[in-house]
């Protein structure tokens, strides 16, 4: 818990010294919600009905393109092959760096996810089910990149080949959470959708950190 | 005969079906056997010229040889 | 018996015992199969001849499914065991996978064009098949994504085992996605009852296609094990 906890606060602070990354992110999101809109046409009722889609959608394209950098400054100062040689477990190492992976940049998305309802004429009785729903999609998310960081680390065009390997992945995770939004658009219950998305995250919360410390010690033992 | 290959209307899409599924089978089946006979044809060369010049320098111990 | 078989050489000359056995049988199931599904059988009552798709995409779609199971086999025996023989399967299984996934697609699309009028559907079996082809070219791109070939083999590994493991996940999930946007309903429930004058040329393709993958994945692992003895060689010679 203690190196958790360590790990956490380095994290963030390291994130919170260099904004630039979250920022450029948050910009991304901002940029292509607009567009989306300008692609669908601003027709509001029309626009309403796939709103969710071009949120989810955005969200998807500004978070997937940065995983590759998520253990870019760790493998590069060395102190990921001390990490492997040291008696922590790797596993809490992951959970700590997708923790705070998801406050520096999925909060800021859920921040500002309010005004992109507005552009996308959603109705912001729905906030609250989108921010659980994209809440809980994008900490998913955030655990299937923190896996596609991990193999991709020294590969050749790791950006967009952890973007392949994460995307397919993450429909489990895009289909609950667009289906809980739009449940909540057409007054449909939307507890079950919601309860699978917590499902799957949870799946992945077990699931992935293993398979990624793993990955990572791959990636230190063979350079 | 034309009403086989017309299969009662569906003839471009059962014959464009199969089509693919028979080429991508055949156009595997050979790239892999010849780049299979191939790169053995190339083993056994390399193997040869190997075998040959140790017995030219009169290095026969174990160590020198190619693995079998 | 994998301890037997984990030794490479000892596994390439039982290899070699199967591959004329299993090029007679893939040639032959392939004639015979497409004799049997594009001549000797009958028309469907409500399809026509347009059923005769079915005797190359449903092993297609099952060659798919159970290869990329097959791919999480193997890698969970390289990973565990960290044998470089189940790297080689993996490899030597992945590409005609693929092209499975692939062929499986395009030849619904073939059969749901003249029958739902419709080149594409996103029901639950199409948009899972469109996932595992994802998986498959993830997989591929992974495993020969760095610079030397052996260094993608442990992480491909593990993207096959989390891929197996989500595979139930994700035919959950577009299955319930479509129950709830119901795509105005052209495929029959319950499925078709096939006749059994159907059940042979789809069973004789069936055996033909998986003795030509079978091949496929040996004459690969033969292949890929070559290329490794041809440059071990010419490092030997250099060396020398």
């Amino acid at each position: 818990m203690r190196f958790f906890l360590t790990c956490l606060a380095a994290d963030l602070r390291a994130s919170l010294t260099e904004p630039g990354d979250i920022l450029a992110q948050l910009g991304f999101f901002i940029m292509i919600t607009a567009l989306f809109v300008l692609a669908a046409g601003p027709e509001s009722d029309r626009l309403a009905l796939i709103g969710l889609a071009g949120l989810w959608m955005a969200a998807l394209a500004s978070m997937v393109p940065a995983f590759e950098r998520l253990y870019e400054a760790e493998a590069r100062s060395g102190w990921l092959d001390q990490l492997l040689v040291s008696p922590q477990p790797v596993w809490v190492f992951v959970l700590a760096k997708a923790a705070g992976y998801y406050i520096s940049h999925a909060v800021p998305l859920l921040l500002a996810s309010p005004l992109m309802m507005i552009w996308l004429t959603l109705p912001l009785a729905l906030l609250p089910v989108v921010l659980a729903s994209l809440g809980l999609g994008l900490a998913g998310l955030i655990l299937l990149g923190a896996l596609g960081a991990a193999l991709t680390l020294g590969a050749r065009r790791g950006a967009i080949l952890a973007a392949i390997l994460v995307l397919p992945l993450s429909v489990p995770l895009l289909i609950f959470g667009v289906l809980a939004g739009q449940a909540a658009l057409s007054q449909a219950p939307v507890a079950p959708h919601l309860q699978l998305l917590a499902a799957a995250v949870l799946f992945l919360l077990v699931l992935m950190p293993l398979a990624t410390g793993f990955a990572l010690r791959t990636a230190a033992e063979n350079g | 005969m034309a009403g086989f290959f017309a299969m009662g209307g569906y003839g471009a899409f059962v014959w464009t079906g199969w089509g693919l599924t028979l080429v991508f089978v055949l156009l595997l089946w050979l790239h892999t056997e010849t780049r299979l006979a191939k790169l053995q044809s190339q083993l056994q060369s390399q193997l040869q010229s190997q075998l040959q010049s140790q017995a030219e320098n009169g290095k026969t111990d174990a160590k020198n040889l190619p693995e079998a | 018996m994998f301890d037997y078989l984990a030794n490479p050489t000892r596994f390439m000359r039982l290899a070699d015992y199967t591959v004329w056995p299993l090029r007679l049988i893939a040639a032959a199931g392939l004639l015979i199969g497409s004799w049997l599904g594009l001549a000797s059988s009958p028309a469907d009552y409500q399809q026509g001849d347009a059923v005769r798709l079915m005797y190359v995409h449903v092993p297609s779609a099952w060659l798919a499914l159970s290869s990329y199971l097959m791919l999480g086999l193997a890698s969970l025996f390289f990973i565990v065991w960290r044998h470089p023989l189940a790297d080689i399967a993996a490899r030597a299984i992945a590409p005609a996978g693929a092209g499975f996934a692939f062929l499986t697609l395009v030849t619904g699309a073939l059969w749901g064009a003249p029958i739902w009028g419709t080149w594409w559907v996103w029901d639950g079996r199409l948009t899972s098949m469109l996932v595992l082809f994802f998986f498959f070219i993830g997989y591929l791109a992974l495993a020969n994504g760095f610079d030397r070939p052996e260094r993608g083999a442990r992480p491909a590994a593990i993207l096959a085992m989390v891929g197996v493991l989500n595979l139930p996940i994700v035919k959950f999930s577009v299955d319930w996605w479509n129950t709830l946007h119901q795509p105005a309903s052209i495929l029959r429930s319950g499925g078709m009852a096939i006749d059994s004058a159907m059940l042979w040329p789809l069973f004789t393709m069936f055996a033909g296609l998986q003795a030509f993958f079978l091949l496929m994945v040996v004459q690969r692992m033969r292949l890929l094990l070559g290329q490794a003895r041809l440059a071990r060689l010419a490092d030997q010679q250099e060396a020398s």
